[in-house]
């Protein structure tokens, strides 16, 4: 794979480098409109006349190269990477685009920021399949993917296009109204039950809706003021004579203004209702759907969710009592050794005219001084640690009591 | 006028980062198995998922009480040996500490209900003592990091007779300081209701969460950033090792998460006195080991007002501040931490020791 890589990678530098020598000619012979279109070179050619297409070129070099990368987190970051290039792209072409025109100041930046604003505007108005992903200068689809991955290690892969994404609903009151009172319907017949439960659980995956349009919608609402705020700091560049030199730091300047925005917004009361909103929804969701798959497994006579944190939570607290004998028994054993090294041990010399008398049983100092120290009070085995000397270390250890008010009365 | 680039400028800059992005490629499908982790260790006790290790260092240690890294539960360990020119460990080893450091591994569905008390007095506690054994000492220098930080406080309120010396790196004390923004965005979260539903907590929702803490930086720039980096094998090489220590993002327990969410950022009763762990109310009065508090100045995750509350909160009185001018994780990997940080804590520790 490596190998073909390598050839892979030279075509395409053979490839752009015919490209860009055309590009750069075009552009020094002031040909506005003469696009090296073409070239025979996939994904460079520009798809109108005079018009470059860096981001579809970008775009079809990673459809090729990325089936022969191997999944893992370095191709993770690199499709992130060809994500914020493609963005680079698309800015570099708007900005190519403006210069040609003659009318570069304004047209460059002024059109772009306006671009921007007219797309946070219509996510304001109604929230359509990736109309969210396509703002945000590529920050919301990666926002977008990165809740995905939320979802989907919840087992939740049928709801993450939700929302924003693809089996989007209606968001208009009007909409809302009408589902509302679909759901409200009462149930009626046999399945009454069941028919409950499942309007119950349509009513959680409307409310995660629009729980999830309501986070969008504050995010596309920080996305205007984020553009207002980039007007007002491209027009105290202005006053000051500052200029911007490259698209990276029309990029930089981007970042660095959002993200004071963001950090405003992101401490208002408005984020913390609709980001703890989005969450609880969701979980509610969530809870539905796993009330029904218990109820489904348990109608298979297969474990439940319920059946096994009850097990989960019995191992636990086997767990702890197994810890609490553990030391009880690492303790006891080690006063078993002091015995018995005591009674080991030689017995004093006697004077000879005097009848020996029995050795006498030598206290083991590191008993003594660990039965003299504070018990160490644990909550699941109190009654049986609490008489016992701290564990383990083999010098006398002469802990400082604990202050009374540290312990639970 | 501000925007200043003729039209052969901005294709060249379009060029050169086609160039950089190809050339990135080919680096990329050659770097191989990213390692984590350089400096030896020997696993000296595990207990279920949890794993003590204990670093070789290339000289005897010159501290006779070892040191006890108490890492957080939310990320991974190895961040801090995470490159042989970026280690904390190997520079706290340089520094003539013995150093010891607690894997907490990867809690399954079969941990959901490990609690803090769990961690703190079954598995910490076992860790000092198991230590203080094999050193046979009264006890042990415990350096807490982040969330880790917290529970290193905890612990010595709990036990403050195993502890020799405290240090906290980056962490939370306050955790209603104004500029908290994880805290602010918990308070309106049922948490009681996310451990109830999905019991642990995912490691992908904290990278969620922790990505918006500044998204068109890390979900934008940092990406566009890396084409810059990508033609060298080895700049390249280590910007993916940070990624995937970024992402490997341990599952919660879903109790130990529900008390710290609540308790901590919820109802701040840390600084309250308030946390019930177990059969103890922490208070920090009863912390006495000496204290060196380190935090960093433009750390984003925990602010450095978060950090500084500790001073004159515990019962110490010996207590020094560190402040650092870097970020949350720039305080372990940048350069100038491994200059500054690990030889502070070794001379640090060892004046007290």
């Amino acid at each position: 794979m490596v190998d073909w890589s390598e050839d892979m990678m030279k075509n395409w530098s053979d490839a752009q480098r015919r490209y860009w020598d055309a590009w750069s000619d075009l552009s020094k012979m002031g040909q506005p409109g003469h696009s090296p279109a073409g070239l025979g070179i996939p994904g460079l050619g520009a798809p109108g006349f005079g018009a470059p297409a860096w981001t579809q070129g970008l775009e079809q070099w990673w459809k090729a190269v990325s089936p022969h990368t191997v999944p893992g987190a370095s191709t993770d970051a690199f499709q992130r990477m060809v994500e914020m290039g493609k963005v680079y792209m698309n800015l570099a072409e708007n900005a190519y685009n403006a210069q040609q025109t003659g009318n570069a100041d304004k047209d460059t930046i002024t059109t772009w920021m306006d671009s921007m604003e007219a797309g946070f505007r219509q996510c304001c108005g109604q929230l359509e399949m990736g109309k969210f992903g396509a703002h945000g200068f590529g920050v919301g689809q990666s926002a977008m993917d990165s809740w995905q991955r939320v979802l989907n290690s919840m087992g939740m892969q049928a709801f993450q296009e939700m929302g924003a994404g693809g089996f989007h609903m209606p968001t208009s009151e009007n909409w809302s109204e009408q589902l509302r009172k679909v759901l409200g319907t009462p149930a009626v017949g046999y399945n009454r039950e069941s028919q409950e439960r499942l309007q119950a659980l349509s009513q959680l995956s409307a409310n995660y809706q629009e729980a999830m349009d309501d986070y969008l919608k504050a995010f596309a609402k920080q996305g205007i003021e984020s553009v207002q705020a980039l007007r007002e700091r491209v027009e105290a560049m202005r006053n000051d004579g500052k200029t911007i030199n490259s698209l990276r730091e029309l990029y930089d300047l981007w970042v660095d203004v959002n993200e004071q925005v963001y950090a405003k917004f992101a401490m208002t009361d408005e984020y913390q209702v609709v980001y703890g909103d989005l969450v609880n929804a969701l979980m509610a969701l969530k809870q539905g759907i796993n009330a029904e798959l218990d109820s489904v497994y348990a109608s298979a006579n297969l474990p439940t969710r319920t059946e096994m944190n009850a097990a989960f939570e019995k191992q636990q607290a086997l767990r702890r009592e197994n810890r609490a004998l553990r030391k009880q028994l690492q303790e006891l054993s080690r006063k078993v050794d002091a015995l018995a090294a005591a009674q080991a041990a030689p017995a004093p010399v006697a004077p000879k005219a005097v009848e020996p008398k029995p050795a006498p049983v030598a206290e083991p100092p590191p008993i003594m001084l660990a039965e003299a120290t504070p018990p160490v009070a644990k909550p699941a085995i109190k009654a049986t640690v609490a008489t016992a000397a701290p564990a383990k270390p083999k010098a006398a250890a002469k802990p400082k009591a604990p202050r009374a008010s540290t312990k639970k009365a | 006028m501000p925007f200043q680039m003729r039209p052969d400028e901005i294709l060249n800059e379009v060029k050169t980062f086609n160039e950089k992005l190809a050339q990135g490629m080919t680096n990329l499908m050659e770097v191989g198995e990213i390692s984590t982790g350089v400096t030896p260790f020997e696993v000296v006790y595990t207990e279920d998922k949890l794993k003590l290790l204990h670093y070789q260092g290339t000289a005897e240690p010159t501290n006779k009480v070892p040191m006890l890294i108490v890492y957080a539960l939310v990320n991974r360990p190895y961040m801090t040996d995470i490159q042989e020119n970026r280690s904390t460990i190997k520079g706290l080893l340089d520094a003539g500490q013995d150093v010891y450091l607690i894997d907490w591994g990867y809690p399954d569905a079969s941990d959901r209900y490990l609690t803090i008390d769990d961690y703190l007095n079954g598995y910490l506690d076992n860790c000092v003592d198991e230590i203080r054994a094999r050193h046979s000492v009264d006890a042990v220098n415990l350096l807490g990091i982040c969330q880790g930080g917290a529970f290193s406080l905890c612990y010595s309120a709990m036990h403050p007779e195993k502890v020799k010396n405290l240090v906290t790196m980056v962490t939370p004390v306050d955790y209603h300081t104004p500029d908290n923004m994880l805290s602010h965005w918990v308070q309106n979260v049922d948490i009681d209701q996310l451990v109830d539903t999905i019991g642990n907590i995912p490691g992908e929702m904290l990278n969620w969460t922790f990505l918006n803490l500044k998204p068109y930086q890390l979900m934008g720039q940092k990406y566009l950033g890396m084409v810059d980096v990508m033609g060298d094998s080895q700049t390249l090489k280590n910007f993916m090792r940070m990624e995937k220590w970024i992402f490997d993002s341990p599952d919660q327990a879903g109790e130990t998460f529900r008390q710290f969410i609540k308790d901590f950022f919820q109802q701040n009763k840390l600084l309250k006195g308030e946390v019930q762990i177990g059969d103890y109310t922490i208070d920090l009065k009863n912390v006495t080991a000496p204290v060196l508090n380190i935090f960093a100045e433009q750390d984003h995750l925990v602010p450095p007002d978060a950090s500084r509350a500790l001073k004159g909160a515990t019962g110490s009185d010996d207590y020094t501040e560190l402040s650092f001018k870097g970020g949350h994780i720039g305080i372990y990997v940048s350069g100038k931490a491994q200059k500054t940080i690990p030889p502070a804590i070794g001379e640090w520790l060892t004046a007290r020791s």
